[in-house]
């Protein structure tokens, strides 16, 4: 599935990088988060167990927290706010 | 973090598991000899479940730095390579290590570029690729089979590239004697080889220090302390300093309203190693887990009056695919790039590919079949360890790879292949062994490394710019 | 589900438990200092086939 980006209401995005691997996903929430103004909320959608980590880091690090983590069946779903 | 875990997963991780045990009771009830292959395959599920739960990749480690700014990578194989660095000096000072030090030349740094390189293109290195290879990655498995092919391969070029060996590499692979089976001037991995890197000096940290590798001071003041523990401390605090200060500078002034001190940037400096849990433990217990090995084979070797598997698998009667002096690869301590090789070797020589007369497979390595070759047992329990580890926590996933990350599957993989080869190993055997045991290569080949992260990284920047710029064109994105 | 993850746990440690118990004696036998000559234990290979493994060693060419 390709990398598809849809912004569902006024300063909520959706990026889905499901099937992805490292170190496609924590890129593109990187440029994504980059882009977005301070406030707006991103749900991201990924299923590379390993950028879990690296993005929980990132976001840490540059002062966005992760308002809410789900995993199941392989799948994660972050809800991230740019700080 | 809620995660739901089928009871399916349950079953696959007794099936796994009971798999592995079977084959090790099983052979070992055929004969004792067996055992030898088995520490081979529980070392490499016990390194397969710690990279998953660790997701220790090292392939991330630089490269999340220049992509993301994230050192939890950086740290958890510093302390990894730490701990194997003091298990395995405790083991050298025996004198009964199972690490020989690599020829040491600039063909380490040369080697280590075009493997990062490759492993930013491929999303993982060679044990990365091995353990999401567990969980049910597509695009690890492409990678393992390119970097398979590859180096299968590029160890048998001959006929044009023997033109692009220099004079004086032909010369001196000549001198070199052999027996005649091996066709040294035919082959440009044989001639680079036997010309130019059998030729290079062997230095590690003891040495430089005039110690003996194998005596308790050489190993654990030069190898150790000199090799490894000053170097890390020195590049992780280069860590700190460019990617992790700023970010304590901000919080520490937010929360206590001055600017922080040298002994406030120390905790900084701590708190940046023990902040990612999971690769910490999984870097502890990885580099235990090293040392114990080196140390469990080494006995085998001892109790069984042998100095390669070969011996063993000849007495057993296994003697196709045996090197020309008898022996297998069995380097004795974790290693994944040559039993690629090996597999694929093995399986061109069955269908009718003669590579049986290069140095790499007809002199040293063999190719043995790959049911009986020690060093694919590790890699298939490794590849087994971690689907075990991702089942148990819900992570398991069979993604098959799309057309684009199968391109770069392939070329990165392709490109580590070339790269191991030249460096006679990748991340792990070429970097992690060689850098705890002192062997000044290792972090040639570090280095080599490094740089070729920092470009990989940058074309894959431009690469995803490119392909987020198409995607947010459909899109009233107004930023 | 923690449950298995133990018992995966405790079956891969009574595996490498079961390797040292083969590890360790060997180890004791020479000693833990330079002692080379002292093995003698198990098969021995002639001396021919230990030089060429010293070679293999000395090339160092994979590993």
């Amino acid at each position: 599935m390709p990398l598809s980006f849809s912004k569902v209401s006024d300063g909520h995005y959706l990026l889905d990088v499901t099937g992805y691997v490292c170190p496609h996903p924590q890129l593109y929430t990187k440029k994504t988060l980059e882009k977005m103004h301070s406030g707006d909320e991103l749900e991201l959608v990924f299923d590379n167990p390993s950028s879990a980590e690296s993005i929980s880091a990132m976001c840490t690090r540059e002062g966005n927290p992760i308002l809410d983590k789900q995993a199941q069946e392989g799948k994660f779903i972050f809800k991230i706010k740019k700080g | 973090m809620e995660i739901a875990i089928p009871q399916k997963n349950r079953i696959w991780v007794l099936v796994i598991v009971g798999f592995f045990a079977l084959i090790s009771i099983g052979t070992y009830a055929i004969h004792e000899y067996y055992i030898y292959l088995s520490a081979y395959l529980w070392f490499g599920f016990i390194y397969g479940m710690c990279l998953q739960y660790g997701r220790f990749c090292f392939a991330s480690a630089f490269r999340d730095l220049f992509a993301v700014g994230v050192p939890r990578m950086v740290v958890g194989i510093m302390i990894a390579t730490l701990l194997f660095s003091i298990t395995s000096s405790l083991v050298a000072s025996t004198g009964w290590s199972t690490f020989h030090a690599a020829p040491w030349s600039v063909h380490a740094i040369i080697a280590g570029l075009i493997f990062g390189i490759g492993m930013v293109f491929a999303g993982g290195c060679a044990s990365g690729s091995l353990y999401k290879a567990g969980e049910g990655n597509g695009v690890s498995m492409l990678v393992i089979l390119s970097i398979s092919v590859t180096q299968s391969s590029f160890v048998d070029l001959g006929g044009w590239f023997n033109n692009l060996v220099p004079k004086s590499w032909a010369e001196s692979a000549l001198t070199k004697s052999m027996p005649s089976s091996i066709k040294v001037s035919d082959g440009w991995v044989d001639q680079y080889l036997a010309g130019y890197v059998w030729d290079q000096p062997v230095i590690t940290f003891a040495k430089l220090l005039g110690l003996e590798d194998t005596s308790l001071v050489g190993a654990f003041v030069g190898n150790t302390f000199l090799g490894v523990f000053l170097p890390a401390i020195c590049l992780l605090a280069i860590v700190y300093t460019l990617w992790s200060r700023q970010r304590f500078t901000l919080d520490f002034e937010a929360s206590e309203g001055h600017k922080p001190g040298l002994a406030d940037h120390v905790r900084g400096y701590w708190e940046m190693i023990v902040s990612s849990k999971r690769t910490a433990i999984a870097g502890l217990f990885l580099g235990i887990a090293c040392g114990l090995q080196m140390f469990v084979i080494e006995g085998l070797r001892m109790k069984f009056g042998v100095k390669n598997a070969g011996t063993l698998l000849q007495r057993l009667g296994h003697d196709f695919g045996i090197s020309a002096k008898g022996t297998v690869f069995d380097p004795g301590y974790w290693y994944v790039t040559t039993q690629e090789a090996q597999w694929v070797g093995w399986v061109a020589q069955k269908l009718g590919w003669n590579n049986m007369d290069n140095i790499y497979f007809g002199w040293v390595n063999g190719i043995p079949n790959p049911a009986i070759n020690p060093a694919d047992w590790m890699s298939v329990a490794l590849i087994g360890g971690a689907a075990v580890m991702a089942l148990s926590n819900g992570e398991f996933k069979w993604k098959a790879p799309t057309k684009e990350l199968a391109f770069w599957a392939l070329l990165g993989g392709a490109f580590m292949g070339i790269g191991s080869r030249l460096a006679l190993g990748c991340n792990v055997g070429a970097f992690f062994v060689r850098t705890a045991n002192g062997d000044v290569s290792g972090w040639s080949f570090g280095l080599g490394m490094v740089g070729g992260a920092y470009v990989g990284v940058k074309i894959f920047n431009w690469y995803t710019e490119r392909q987020m710029a198409k995607e947010m064109a459909n899109l009233d994105f107004d930023l | 589900m923690k449950n298995s993850l133990w018992l995966v746990k405790l079956i891969a440690i009574a595996f490498v438990g079961f390797m040292m118990g083969y590890a360790v004696p060997p180890f004791l036998e020479v000693g833990f200092g330079d002692n080379v000559e002292l093995l003698e234990e198990g098969e021995a290979l002639p001396d021919d086939i230990m030089k060429q493994y010293e070679h293999l060693y000395q090339d160092d060419e994979d590993d």
